[in-house]
């Protein structure tokens, strides 16, 4: 593939018209240009939400937005494995109990942070169906005949949002 | 996923290719010519257009009133 060249010349103010319309109707506003990487517009974590979002659990959730626009699940599935214990560390830090999640100088594994996390979450019912959603996750990273679909992927990222809105909003 | 039905995806294109321009003619000395090189990789995602589309994209907009181009289908870089 190669480039070609073209000169132009812009003819004003039919040019500068042309722009703003399609900037004003097919342009991302300054909300969702915050929540994007790449250009590319989120589906499953929202922008409001991810504005409320610790640094870090931020730039996870874009990046799965950009997978899951881009149609890579296996990708966007391995980053909710990340997301899930990153984002329960973070609000017990955040709380000022980090030493309820930890064992030594380590950090509790993903289980025993889901269960030390439940009696934080205003939705129990949140908690029990994330609990099913953790084995698919699981298995993304550690099966070597499961390859999941965008579907899947998308029912556990759900999950995963609403603990994220139920911890952080 | 929400798919963009062909109008949406066209109009993404049109606005990347203008964006291209106007990034362009903000680097490009007042009354020169704009040169307006189309992309040498393909860019994942809806909204962004087949390197060929550029061209035509480019095409439309002259048929459109909005620019003119002085050498038409553009010149390779090997030429």
């Amino acid at each position: 593939m190669y480039n070609r060249l073209y000169k132009l010349t812009l003819i004003h103010p039919a040019f500068e018209e042309l722009y703003e319309k399609f900037e004003k109707s097919f342009g991302l506003n300054q909300q969702e240009q915050s929540a994007v990487t790449g250009g590319i517009k989120s589906i499953v974590f929202p922008p409001i939400l991810i504005s409320k979002l610790p640094n870090d659990v931020r730039d996870i959730c874009n990046e799965f937005n950009f997978n899951f626009n881009n149609n890579h699940p296996l990708a966007a599935m391995l980053l909710l494995r990340r997301l899930l214990p990153l984002c329960i560390v973070r609000k017990f830090q955040k709380l000022g109990k980090e030493n309820d999640i930890k064992d030594g100088d380590d950090y509790l594994e993903t289980k025993n942070l889901l269960g030390k996390i439940e009696n934080y979450l205003k939705e129990k019912k949140v908690y029990r169906e994330l609990l099913n959603y953790k084995i698919l996750t699981d298995s993304s990273q550690h099966s070597y005949t499961f390859f999941p679909e965008l579907s899947d992927v998308q029912g556990a990222a759900l999950k995963i949002r609403l603990i994220l809105e139920d911890l952080f909003v | 996923m929400r798919i963009m039905n062909v109008e949406e995806k066209v109009n993404k294109e049109i606005l990347f290719v203008l964006r291209k321009i106007r990034d362009r003619e903000l680097k490009t000395k007042k009354g020169a010519v704009i040169e307006y090189y189309t992309s040498n990789v393909l860019l994942a995602g809806e909204g962004y257009p087949l390197p060929s589309d550029e061209g035509k994209i480019l095409e439309k907009l002259e048929e459109m009133g909005v620019l003119k181009i002085h050498n038409p289908g553009g010149t390779s870089d090997y030429v």
